[in-house]
């Protein structure tokens, strides 16, 4: 009932916006899984930098989830190392297959996150930023000081490539060591973004979403109405932290090496930024950012030492002139109004 | 032991002048300085230019560094952070904006002085002897300025129009511009005074521990664990929290490796703030 | 047996006492009213009620079972909910929205339901949507059904307020100065929309600085004092009470409505 309510208020344009979201949707798709990764085949330059922005964008969906429940979180480069060397210490220590480290990675990130969470997630604000920011250094320290366990500085290498995935004889995914290496590590993240993406959509559109959002906006309240704030915003924080677990899991399989000072206090910070860049109130925000921010990076190589300036004055212009986002711009809404009146 | 315990003190002094500087930052304009570090380390980096490239005497490379980063305070509050905080309600964007300063000071400090690490003799050379314990002359020299600093600081905080202004103005932003008082001139003038503190603790230290460009992440970390221990915002807070981060980094350093005391430091504090989040002065909120 | 009974609670913060040594007994249908100067402790002891703070010592008592020390989310799911002094709303949120998640405690899908849109979830959802409207309707917001919460117009914030808290399903619905800032218009109309709320069968503690309104509204009156009962007992009795009027002594004749 609430819901015709809901449609005739925002006009006879709904179901066409609908519409016009899967085509747009489906463009990207094509481009992103099929003329993407054939045109620049030859040019595994390309193809590394795509693949390392869609795992960083992979890995600040997370963040911008816990952004969802009210927390500036500068702490996924933690759990980012956690799955990293989770991954790293299972396969060169006991020999265990990728595709069993991926997922444990995740879950040990996660685990790893709902036991600091619990903790830490009764501050808020800037403390919230504080403590999580002092969370990514004290992990550092402490696999720089693992001793063999972790490898101290140098830390970890000659990680075996993922291996052959079968079920029943049939291969589901082969030895990354027998196909084209750079196209394969493209795949995975692509398929692990849009799996990424798909939850977080999901999550945030669901009653789930809603509850974040309300923890967000008033805890107190929340608990007044019989929310048990603790536990959804441990979910949360959990959620974010397996994202960063995967992510971390797939650098150091990709890179075949972990060392302690590869997700720093920047990397947990520069996360935020993409989201940020993107826009914290649309799901897609954390992607656009990513990719938008790590490619001019990549661009801004040319300048050798003047990288970092450019990079950091482009930095101070967005939080200057942009500190709502890039997708907040009101390009899309004129860009669909057009349609519905053509149509 | 006691030369443990002195080292403690020499090193507490100066990080309370960064404590505070970053507190005081942080009461008046409600952002959390990403930059702090990096200032120090520009602090530290001027003095060592005037030293040891114009070979100028202390004094004047101890000026120049204050004047310069009383400077760049001014400077970043009237030009980005006053923008952000009107523009903005979010505290994340100053955050980030504080974060995008520090990389464009880090890289300017790394095209400008290099990255070599830079140190320099001390200031004052010989060795005191009290109580059977020994206290090199130039960090004897160094505690006297960073104690006279803060001393000079409360001072101000405590008796002077402009420092009460301050004071009133961490206490309750609304009221205080009720009453009249220009809170843009007293952010600006915060942050100035932020500014200057830690480059005044740069250029001092540096006369002990040397700078390179890449110290400024952790110089900002130490000063936020300083001003969390003691509580954010406050004076006291913030003085007793560099003291016990002296204590705790001279006899872990004394007894353990480096990031093995650091890593413990940072346990120790997560788990105190979980149960007291307002630090040891601040006061409960919520 | 009565609904919700307090015994002996008290709180201090530090050397201040803010509730000392409360007692009362609540009835099941009532409208009870707690009334006091500024800083009495009314909001504290409505606190300590809902286990938003623990009491430094005493118990609360709900339908039989001991709630003092239980988590404040179960003890609104026991169903004794409050609302705020202080205006508190989900802000970037649109008024029906605001009350549709706040039927948090009704829903009989899991997490996971939610996720995968399991066919729980979607009645649930359904559910929370027509029972939304109804309050909204019994409360008269329809008219600002859509509109963003953090513009609504001073009036409608504290109805909003109420909403949420009906979301709940309470059977104690506590009220922290529902009627304040607002007009003797605004105030009948919250009055009656109170006294519906009752008819529904949900008892009501209500805090109120209006004494017009309490008067005429409240079953039975509990006064307090730093933190202290003063009085308790029906509005006359309050009326002619002398401690009551000592406690107000030197303070405006027309707070007491006498
Ligand atoms: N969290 C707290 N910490 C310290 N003191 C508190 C706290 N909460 C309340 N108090 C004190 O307890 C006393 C009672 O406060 P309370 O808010 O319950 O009063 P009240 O009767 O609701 O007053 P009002 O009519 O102004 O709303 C006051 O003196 C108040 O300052
Ligand atoms: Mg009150």
């Amino acid at each position: 009932m609430s819901s015709v309510a809901k449609g005739t208020r925002r006009g006879v344009g709904a179901p066409n916006r609908a519409v016009s979201i899967r085509i747009v949707l489906g463009v990207f798709l094509i481009v992103y899984l099929i003329v993407l990764p054939s045109y620049f085949a030859e040019s595994r330059y390309i193809l590394r930098v795509i693949t390392t922005a869609s795992v960083l964008s992979f890995i600040s969906l997370g963040v911008w989830l816990t952004f969802t429940i009210g927390r500036i979180n500068i702490g996924q480069g933690a759990f980012a190392l956690i799955g990293g060397y989770a991954t790293a210490i299972l396969s060169t220590k006991f020999g265990v297959s990728f595709w069993v480290c991926l997922p444990l990675s995740g879950l040990i990130a996660g685990l790893t996150g709902i036991i600091f969470g619990l903790g830490i997630l009764r501050l808020k604000g800037v403390y919230f930023a504080m403590i999580t920011l002092s969370l990514t250094e004290a992990v550092r320290l402490g696999f720089l000081s693992g001793g063999d366990f972790t490898g101290g500085a140098p830390g970890i290498s000659n990680i075996p490539l993922p291996d052959e995935l079968g079920l029943f004889g049939i291969t589901l995914i082969p030895d990354f060591g027998k196909v084209d290496t750079h196209i394969a590590f493209y795949y995975l993240a692509a398929v692990l973004l849009i799996l990424g993406l798909a939850v977080i959509w999901r999550i945030s559109s669901s009653r789930l979403g809603w509850i974040f959002k309300s923890l967000q906006q008033d805890e107190e309240l929340s608990r007044s109405v019989g929310i048990n704030v603790a536990r959804y915003r441990v979910m949360a924080y959990a959620i974010c932290c397996f994202y960063g677990g995967i992510g971390g899991a797939f650098f150091t399989v990709s890179q075949q090496s972990i060392y302690p000072s590869v997700f720093g206090v920047l990397d947990s910070l520069f996360f935020i930024l993409y989201c940020f860049l993107g826009g914290l109130a649309f799901v897609a925000g954390p992607i656009v950012g990513a990719f938008l921010l790590f490619i001019l990076f990549e661009l801004l190589h040319e300048f050798q030492q003047y990288q970092q300036l450019i990079y950091s004055l482009l930095m101070i212009s967005i939080m200057l002139w942009l500190p709502n986002g890039l997708l907040s711009l009101r390009l899309p809404a004129a860009f669909w109004r057009s349609r519905n009146i053509r149509d | 032991m006691e030369q443990v315990i002195v080292n403690s003190l020499i090193l507490g002094m100066n990080y309370a002048l960064i404590a505070l500087g970053l507190t005081l930052i942080f009461a008046i304009m409600n952002v959390l300085n990403f930059a702090h570090g990096q200032m120090y380390v520009l602090g530290g980096f001027i003095t060592y230019y005037a030293l040891q490239v114009l070979h100028l005497p202390f004094v004047v490379g101890l000026v120049a560094s204050v004047v310069v980063l009383v400077l760049v305070g001014l400077l970043s509050e009237r030009l980005l952070f006053r923008r952000a905080i009107r523009v903005s309600t979010r505290e994340e964007s100053t955050m980030l904006l504080a974060a995008g300063l520090a990389l464009l000071l880090e890289s300017l400090i790394l095209l400008f002085f290099g990255e070599k690490q830079r140190g320099m003799p001390p200031i004052i050379s010989g060795v005191y002897q009290v109580f059977g314990v020994y206290i090199p002359a130039g960090r004897a020299f160094v505690f006297a300025i960073a104690l006279a600093s803060l001393i000079g600081f409360v001072t101000f905080m405590q008796f002077t129009r402009p420092g009460r202004a301050l004071r009133a103005i961490a206490q309750d932003k609304e009221v205080t511009a009720l009453q009249g008082v220009n809170i843009n001139r007293y952010g600006a003038l915060g942050f100035g005074l932020g500014a200057g503190l830690t480059g005044l603790a740069g250029s001092l230290l540096a006369t002990i521990f040397a700078v390179n460009s890449g110290l400024g992440t952790a110089v900002s970390i130490k000063a936020f664990i300083m001003v969390m221990l003691g509580g954010a915002g406050v004076v006291s807070g913030a003085i007793a929290g560099a003291f016990v981060l002296g204590f705790l980094e001279s006899f872990g350093y004394a007894y353990m490796p480096g990031s093995v005391t650091y890593m413990l430091i940072f346990a120790g504090m997560i788990i105190f703030l979980v149960f007291r989040p307002q630090g040891i002065m601040g006061k409960p909120w919520g | 047996m009565a609904l919700l009974t307090v015994e002996n609670l008290e709180k201090r913060f530090g050397g201040l006492i803010a509730v000392n040594d409360v007692s009362f007994e609540v009835e099941s249908g009532e409208i009870f009213t707690i009334i006091g100067p500024n800083g009495a402790g009314k909001s504290t002891l409505f606190k300590l009620i809902t286990s938003f703070t623990r009491p430094t010592s005493g118990r609360v008592i709900f339908e039989g079972e001991n709630i003092t020390r239980l988590p404040a989310h179960v003890v609104a799911r026991k169903g004794v909910v409050r609302t705020f002094q202080e205006t508190t709303i989900f802000k970037e949120m649109t008024v029906v929205e605001n009350v549709i998640v706040a039927h948090h405690l009704r829903s009989r899908a899991s997490s996971l339901g939610f996720f995968f849109n399991s066919p729980l979830a979607r009645r649930d959802e359904q559910e929370f949507r027509e029972s939304a409207d109804s309050i909204i309707e019994i409360l008269g917001l329809e008219t600002v059904r859509n509109e963003q919460a953090r513009n609504l117009p001073h009036g409608y914030l504290r109805e909003l307020g109420i909403a949420i808290a009906m979301a709940a399903e309470p059977k104690a619905l506590l009220l922290d100065e529902p009627f304040s800032g607002m007009n003797p218009e605004e105030t009948d109309r919250v009055v009656d929309m109170v006294r519906g709320i009752r008819d529904r069968g949900i008892t009501i503690l209500l805090v109120e600085h209006d004494m017009r309104a309490v008067m005429r509204i409240s079953d039975r009156i509990l006064v307090l004092n730093f933190g202290s009962m003063v009085a308790l007992g029906t509005p006359s009795e309050i009326q002619t009470d002398k401690a009551v009027i000592e406690a107000y002594l030197g303070r405006e004749d027309d707070e007491l409505g006498i």
